[in-house]
């Protein structure tokens, strides 16, 4: 369905409308909270509070970029609100991406035969920018410019940390692949 | 966006797993990355995410809610208070005998009271509940 019908519907009182549009947001809403807030609690609330936000400020949408980028938009604010108000560190800066993940023995890797459980694992063992761009980048689908919109961070930045991501994971694929081979 | 879709990826990714050599990394990582994301096997939100928020986010604002309770105490005051005459009026009609004067019904203060207080239990009885993740509103049956 077209965004702009869904959310006149919506904005007429349609309360199935919201539902679907909930329904149609919640796997990246919870995606981009969940790669910002750790304590998983907390996540659902947040995932809530994003949607009641979407509701309360659905009519000042103006339609200049996707209905799902100005959710995810939402939904970045709203887990680095919550950072803020914890006074949890929001200030993604080099000195922190530049984390070294530690590789695995090849022996765990050996016992780890599902490739994608793999990659799974390598992600959610990157830093939290990282995680975040590339959830967006490939699990969501977002371009580079829709990611500058959601997180204001700039395109440069965008491009540098999925770069820097995937060179971490392709270092723990090599790994991977040369003991794949070994087998 | 991306070009491929995720099936030829896939396709690329698996096929052949054994000639795939570490210099084809660069080239097949972007669809390893998608694929194994996509089959992530996060629970994420549970079932009834989407009944709950609809509940909370259709609460209406307070000022609304305390008119909402205002406007429906008025509305059952004034139905019980001419079922109250019409009681007296068929009591006195059908039992001639049986004198009732109007002071029972001046005492309407005290079920006025008591219907406000009612209607305002039930609406902050609807407020925990749905702020506590119930997906029922119980006053919107009345909507």
């Amino acid at each position: 369905m077209d965004d702009r019908i869904l959310i006149n519907q919506i904005l007429s009182g349609d309360k199935v409308a919201f539902k679907k549009l909930v329904q149609n947001n919640e796997r990246l809403v919870f995606h981009i909270v969940s790669k910002l807030v750790q304590d998983k609690s907390d996540v659902e609330d947040l995932c809530q509070d994003t949607f009641i936000k979407v509701y309360q400020k659905l009519n000042t949408f103006s339609y200049k970029s996707k209905l799902s980028t100005w959710i995810a938009t939402v939904a970045y604010n709203t887990g680095i609100n919550y950072l803020r108000s914890k006074r949890i560190n929001t200030e993604w800066d080099d000195a922190e991406s530049e984390v070294v993940i530690e590789l695995e023995t090849p022996s765990s890797i050996l016992e780890n035969k599902e490739m994608d459980q793999m990659v799974r694992k390598c992600v959610t063992q990157l830093p939290k920018q990282y995680q975040l761009i590339i959830s967006l980048y490939h699990l969501d689908e977002f371009s580079y410019s829709e990611i500058t919109e959601i997180t204001q961070i700039p395109e440069g930045t965008v491009k540098s940390y999925l770069f820097r991501g995937r060179k971490i994971l392709k270092e723990k694929l090599k790994v991977f692949y040369q003991n794949e081979m070994i087998k | 966006m991306k070009n491929d879709s995720d099936e030829s990826i896939q396709k690329k990714v698996f096929e052949n797993n054994e000639y795939i050599g570490i210099e084809d990394i660069d080239a097949q990582l972007y669809g390893i990355i998608d694929q194994s994301l996509k089959k992530d096997s996060e629970p994420g939100l549970s079932l009834d995410f989407a009944d709950r928020v609809v509940a909370q986010a259709m609460l209406k604002p307070v000022w609304k809610r305390v008119m909402y309770v205002f406007l429906w105490a008025m509305a059952l005051l004034f139905v019980a208070t001419v079922g109250m005459y019409g009681l007296l009026v068929v009591v006195d009609f059908t039992m001639p005998k049986i004198s009732l004067d109007l002071e029972f019904v001046l005492a309407q203060k005290w079920y006025f009271v008591f219907i406000l207080m009612v209607v305002f239990m039930v609406e902050i009885a609807d407020m925990v509940f749905v702020r506590k993740g119930s997906t029922k509103n119980i006053l919107s049956l009345f909507d």
